[in-house]
This record gives C-alpha cells, structure tokens and sequence, in this order.
C-alpha cells in the first residue's frame, strides 16, 4: 500500500518536530507508545492560562511514516484551539485527512491519546482532574 | 494448543531445539508423500495437508517471538484490538534513547551511537536474565501474573528490538 501524498509530505516535512520545556505549568506532555509496533509518540502543548488557547504545539514520533505524519498534522491542528476544541479532535478526522488506510488507523488513534495525554498532563499541574476517556474499540 | 500438539510436546515458551528438530524429521518422514505411495489418494493429499501445518508449526516454534504471542493469545493474555498500557518510565526510556541516537545520528558521532547500542544491548541482556527462570518453566505451570510479566516483556522486546534494528 503506498502512502497517500499528504502522508508523504508530513513524512519528509514534519511540522512542528521539536520539545516544549516540560518543566513550565502551561505545558502539557503526553507520552504515548504503540507497542505491537515500538513506535512511540510526544506531543507536548503550550497553553495560555487566561484564554485557555493553545499557542504553540510540537512533537518528537520514533515510529512509521503514517504516525509521523498524524502527529505532525495534529500539532498543526491544535495550535489556536482552546483546550476544550482540542478534546474534541477525533482520530477518524486525521484519517479522512491523510486518507490513512485501515491497517495504518491505529496511528492515527496513537495521535488523538497522545493530544489526550498532553491535556491531562496540563490540567493536572494545574490543579484540574485528568479526565477519564472511553475505551474504545478501534 | 494446536502446535504443541502436533509435535506431542509439552507446551513452553522456549522450546528445546534439538527435541523439536528430532520431532519434526520424525513427522516428516511419517507425512511425507514419498512414504505414502500404498495410501489412497484422499489419504495423501490429508497427510499433504497435516505436512503443511507441521511446517508452519516448526517455524513458529523455532521464533521465541513469535511463539510467546501465539501461546499469550490462546491463553487470552493478549487479544486483537485491545488497547496496550506500557509503563511511562519504560516508554521515557526507550523516547530518550530515541532522541539520543537520533542526535548521534544526525552528528556523525558514531561513537556516540556505539554507546548508546551497547547500552541497549546490556538492557536487553538483563531483561532476559531477569526472565531465563520463568521461561524454562512449563506454560500450564505459570501463573496468572507470570503470564502477565511475560507479555510485558514481549512488548518491552518489541521496543528494543526496533531501536536496535538501526544498529550501524
């Protein structure tokens, strides 16, 4: 199965590669991991405190090219959302995106927990609860 | 578990390998087509098919890998789809000498990289130590958490294995 052009694009021109100072309040890590596959994924945010909007998003992903290229487009969706519009991006959305094949989804599933992880990470430091996400079968 | 079966051998993760080797000529010789020409057509081509199962059966068994993810989904350890926690220290790790390599890499640094393998390397090494006694025991002898234990050292095998496959 060949990627799909934007899949390869992401792949040789990943946007947003890179670390946020995880040591500051308003960032958020999630650290995710696929390990039937050994990929594993970070995604941090840069949250501003009054507006509750992200204004800045990077990833680090050790994995294939469809995971790379889900956390690269997920970071360039994020930037400018509020928290809450940030919880609401699905995996299915970053597939349709990137036309994903059904065997690469899960890459796709690896980047919305890893917005998740990132999230919580955040509203913990911040005195907030983790949220508690559904299982989902994928 | 059908595989063992085949070879009448009690199920473990890490199978003897010249136990299996003999099992498997013995088997081979009782299947093989050669030895077969009095037998009935439909005889033959059933014992063509056993023949066929005993050899997909001798590859995995010979793949420690691939032996403990048969032997941990028939045990219903490890089911498809479900979702897969990893210990965040353990997955730091692996992030960090990710990011390590890739450094090394992008310098040039091939000792810097040499390191880094070895260290995987000694990682490894201590990873199967700390199992080499629960592998020599029989699975129906294994407890539930042992079992449990095992499947995170698969998932732990993986990473390594994946790290260490950009091995210069």
């Amino acid at each position: 199965m060949a990627y799909s052009e934007k899949v390869i694009d992401h792949y040789s021109n990943p946007k947003n590669v890179g670390t946020l100072d995880k040591s500051k309040t308003n960032v958020g890590t999630g650290l995710v991991g696929a390990p039937e596959c050994g990929d594993v994924m970070r995604l941090q945010i840069e949250v501003d405190e009054t507006t509750h909007t992200i204004t800045d998003a990077k990833f680090k992903t050790f994995g294939c090219g469809s995971a790379i290229a889900s956390s690269s487009l997920a970071t360039e969706w994020l930037k400018g959302k509020t928290v809450d519009q940030a919880l609401a991006i699905d995996n299915m959305e970053l597939v349709e995106e990137l036309n994903l094949p059904p065997v690469k989804i899960h890459c796709s599933v690896l980047a919305e927990d890893a917005i998740k992880a990132a999230i919580n990470d955040y509203r913990v430091k911040n005195g907030m609860d983790a949220l508690v996400f559904e299982e989902r079968i994928h | 578990m059908k595989i063992f079966e085949l070879f009448d051998i009690e199920p473990r993760f890490v199978v003897d390998a010249a136990l299996l080797k003999n099992k498997w000529l013995q088997l081979s010789k009782q299947y093989h087509p050669d030895y077969l020409q009095q037998a009935t057509e439909w005889e033959q081509a059933d014992a063509l098919q056993t023949l066929a199962e005993i050899n997909k059966a001798y590859k995995l068994l010979q793949n420690k890998t691939q032996l403990i993810e048969y032997i941990l989904s028939e045990k219903g350890i490890i089911q498809a789809g479900e979702k897969q926690s990893i210990e965040p220290q353990f997955l730091a790790s692996v992030m960090d000498a990710n990011e390590q390599l890739a450094d090394a890499e992008f310098e040039g640094d091939t000792a810097a990289q040499q390191e880094i393998f070895s260290e995987l390397e000694q990682t490894n090494h201590e990873l199967e130590t700390s199992m080499a006694a629960i592998f020599k025991k029989t699975v129906a002898s294994c407890t539930q958490e042992e079992l449990l234990q095992i499947k995170q050292y698969l998932f732990h095998k993986k990473y390594l294995a994946r790290i260490l496959e950009r091995k210069i």
